[in-house]
């Protein structure tokens, strides 16, 4: 009895054991059968709107290219870089990839992309459309590491139906007159905003996600100082103008209430937000609002006068892919002129010649031109990129444990900005 | 007699044995595949230097060195003691009363039983997202209902002295439906003839209370508690959603600071040691508990 039990066992296992190998040899017939298929992987941290554009472009790849599939992949920008570098570890890195500029420090060290200079040789893919200030983030030595396709700087989303409601000049007009400063600013605020419970409006916001401090950095650069010195070996936020940054968000907050309170889940497109500061690329989201109007203007200027803050995004190609070659191609049709001019519906083009076409300002449900060269093509210029840095995630946690006693109320902003110093300076050492 | 039972007892008990191994073989190898050798694993990344990305280097025992030195262990040691200790007793004294008052069979009580039982089907990820929503400054409920009452509500989960009681609360009412229907089952074994016997004796309902069910019950209360303060050492999930740790480190837990060196910073070797570390405060405070429990825990059965 027992022995049959034994045997039936046995016979259990040995049929569970060769189901298994069979489905396993059917898998690789499969792949087998498609051999001649090449598929490149492309991840991203894209929303809908932004693989709806990018569908288009890999169908048009594909037609030039047959026989190379394409599978893009979105992942949440919050849990991009660790989900990018988690991959390397396990070498399943995808074949092409965004990258934003606060990433390529680390991914440059680990030593993960592939080099791609010899797209300088190729004439028709004019690389000196380029602007060369957008290719420093990716040049390391002789090699250039990718290549970008966004050059947003911030801007500043308004609420104009709440700027006429509340009988104020717009911020365009104002900068035009050279006006728009940060004084002017906070009153606007301070007019917008509504405490009514029921009714609440805020005239202002300056984070999305509670994690974009560094937006805040332009009060400073507009007053001819900064956060980080330009090697970023120093952490120089704590002086008049970083006390006064702190100071005014305190006071936006706290006692004119015209800023939201930290973990406060409001959004512009809700339409009780007066004045919203984040990337051009925003602009993607923005064109969906219908119940109110709306357009961009540049930062509010200090005595220096505006400075925006420069993010930065690109491709790259990764060194353990199996496909080189076709990820080449891939990246050429997605940086090239046409490439480019269809991803500019969101992204602020690196290349000159599509920058300055019509291409680019008329897209529909797009702000007044006048508005976007006034906002993103003049102030381009000004632009700054804070300075990489190879732990920028230690220094960006200590930064927002700063934030986190300034929400909390916790001590005055001088206090806090030179307990930061110190340990953001502990960091950079 | 004996000889001849042993000579018979010998192959059958071999091949007996071949049977047992067979029949918990799935079990063994999947503790040996997916425990043991992981665990194995992390030991001896406890022992090296190992970015995510790169060379590793063997360095002994130096992450635990710097642990001890770490003064960001310590506050963060601290805050886990603090959740632990906080959320031990509330959702363990909490559980009784409801269980008490739930223990009766009347009309209806399914409902309570259930209504208190499904925060712990929910998903922790959904219960700390609407937590988090109703905490919020302005517009979160809690402190609309506090306005209501005209009292200005503070910001619960951005002020370093309130956003672990925060937590801790949530925490509590996301788990204590569990506890409560462990104790419902040991209270309502409890024999009768013991309360006939103790209301003849002249005692009332707390006496009664704390001489009979309460004895009657200690293995439940010992087993609830061992569990409740494993998985609160364990604590990640409702942290990550609605504090990241802050404000300025206050609520971050032994966990978070774990998955934060090994996923954000990317410190295998130190992760895995402040793992260690974990792993020995829960193995040194639950064989303590064990050996404690001779003195407070009746009614067992011998094993």
């Amino acid at each position: 009895m027992k022995k049959a039990g034994l045997a039936l066992m046995a016979t259990a296992l040995l049929v569970t054991a060769i189901g298994c190998s069979t489905n396993s040899d059917k898998n690789v017939n499969n792949a087998a059968g498609k051999k001649e298929d090449v598929e490149l992987k492309f991840l991203m941290w894209g929303n809908q709107g932004h693989m709806d554009v990018y569908n288009k472009l890999i169908d048009g790849f594909k037609q030039e290219n047959p026989g190379i599939q394409v599978r893009m992949e979105s992942v949440p920008f919050a849990e991009y870089q660790q989900k990018i570098s988690v991959l390397a570890a396990g070498k399943s890195l995808p074949d092409i990839a965004w990258v934003s500029e606060r990433m390529v420090p680390q991914f440059k060290e680990n030593g993960i992309l592939a080099d791609v200079s010899e797209f300088k040789d190729d004439a028709d893919f004019k690389l000196d459309d380029y602007i060369p200030s957008t290719l420093d983030l990716f040049r390391d030595g002789d090699q250039l590491l990718g290549l970008p396709f966004s050059t947003p700087p911030v801007v500043m989303f308004y609420n104009k139906t709440l700027f006429d409601q509340a009988q104020l000049t717009d911020p365009n007009t104002l900068a035009a007159k050279g006006e728009w400063t940060w004084e002017q600013f906070e009153q606007s605020a301070k007019e917008i905003s509504s405490s009514d419970a029921k009714n609440r409006v805020y005239g202002a916001n300056f984070f999305r996600d509670w994690k974009t401090w560094a937006i805040l950095s332009s009060y400073s650069w507009s007053n001819g100082s900064g956060p980080f010195n330009d090697d970023m070996t120093a952490f120089t936020w704590n002086d008049q103008y970083g006390v006064e940054t702190f100071e005014l968000l305190e006071r936006m907050m706290f006692t004119e209430l015209s800023h939201p309170k930290a973990g406060e889940q409001v959004s512009f497109d809700a339409g009780n937000v007066g004045m919203f500061f984040d990337n051009y690329s925003y602009v993607s989201k923005a064109r969906e609002i219908t119940n109110f109007e709306w357009s961009i203007a540049p930062m509010p200027s200090g005595s220096q006068g505006s400075v925006p803050m420069l993010g930065q995004a690109g491709y790259t190609l990764f060194k353990d892919s199996e496909h080189p070659e076709e990820a080449k191609k891939l990246l050429k049709y997605f940086a090239s002129q046409s490439g480019i001019e269809q991803t500019s519906t969101f992204f602020v083009p690196p290349r000159t010649s599509v920058l300055n076409s019509d291409l680019f300002l008329n897209q529909p449900n797009n702000p007044p031109k006048e508005h976007i060269i006034q906002a993103v093509i003049d102030e381009m210029p000004k632009a700054r990129i804070i300075p990489g840095h190879i732990r920028w995630q230690d220094i960006d946690n200590t930064v927002l444990q700063g934030f986190d006693r300034l929400f909390g109320r916790s001590g005055t902003a001088k206090d806090n900005l030179a307990k930061m110093q110190t340990e953001v300076d502990a960091v950079l050492k | 007699m004996k000889k001849t039972g042993k000579k018979r007892r010998g192959p059958l008990a071999r091949e007996a044995q071949w049977t047992g191994w067979l029949f918990i073989s799935p079990m063994v190898l999947g503790f040996t595949l997916l425990l043991l050798f992981p665990m194995g694993q992390a030991l001896y990344m406890s022992l090296t230097d190992w970015p995510l990305l790169g060379d590793h280097k063997f360095i002994g025992l130096e992450n635990y060195r710097n642990i001890a030195t770490d003064s960001m262990f310590w506050k963060i040691f601290g805050n886990t003691v603090y959740f632990t200790v906080g959320l031990v007793p509330l959702n363990i004294v909490l559980a009784l009363l409801l269980a008490l008052l739930l223990s009766k069979s009347m009309k209806g009580i399914g409902l309570f039983r259930t209504a208190i039982f499904v925060p712990v089907m929910t998903s922790l990820i959904v219960w700390s997202i609407v937590w988090k929503y109703m905490f919020a400054t302005d517009s979160g409920l809690i402190n609309q209902l506090l306005l209501l009452l005209d009292i200005k509500g503070p910001a619960w989960l951005y002020d370093e002295k309130l956003a672990m009681p925060a937590v801790i609360v949530t925490s509590v009412l996301k788990n204590v439906g569990l506890n409560m229907v462990l104790f419902i089952a040991a209270i309502q074994q409890v024999p009768r003839s013991l309360y006939e016997a103790a209301m003849l004796d002249g005692a009332g309902k707390s006496k009664s209370f704390f001489n009979v069910t309460l004895p009657m019950i200690t293995p439940t209360v010992f087993l609830t508690v061992v569990m409740t303060v494993i998985g609160s050492l364990k604590v990640f999930g409702q942290i990550y959603v609605m504090t990241q740790g802050g404000p300025s480190n206050s609520t971050k837990v032994l966990v978070y600071y774990i998955w934060e060196k090994a996923f954000k910073l990317f410190q295998m070797g130190y992760a895995s040691a402040l793992a260690f570390v974990l792993f020995f405060v829960v193995l040194i405070l639950t064989l303590l508990q064990w050996q404690l429990r001779k003195r407070w825990v009746f009614n067992e059965s011998d094993t």
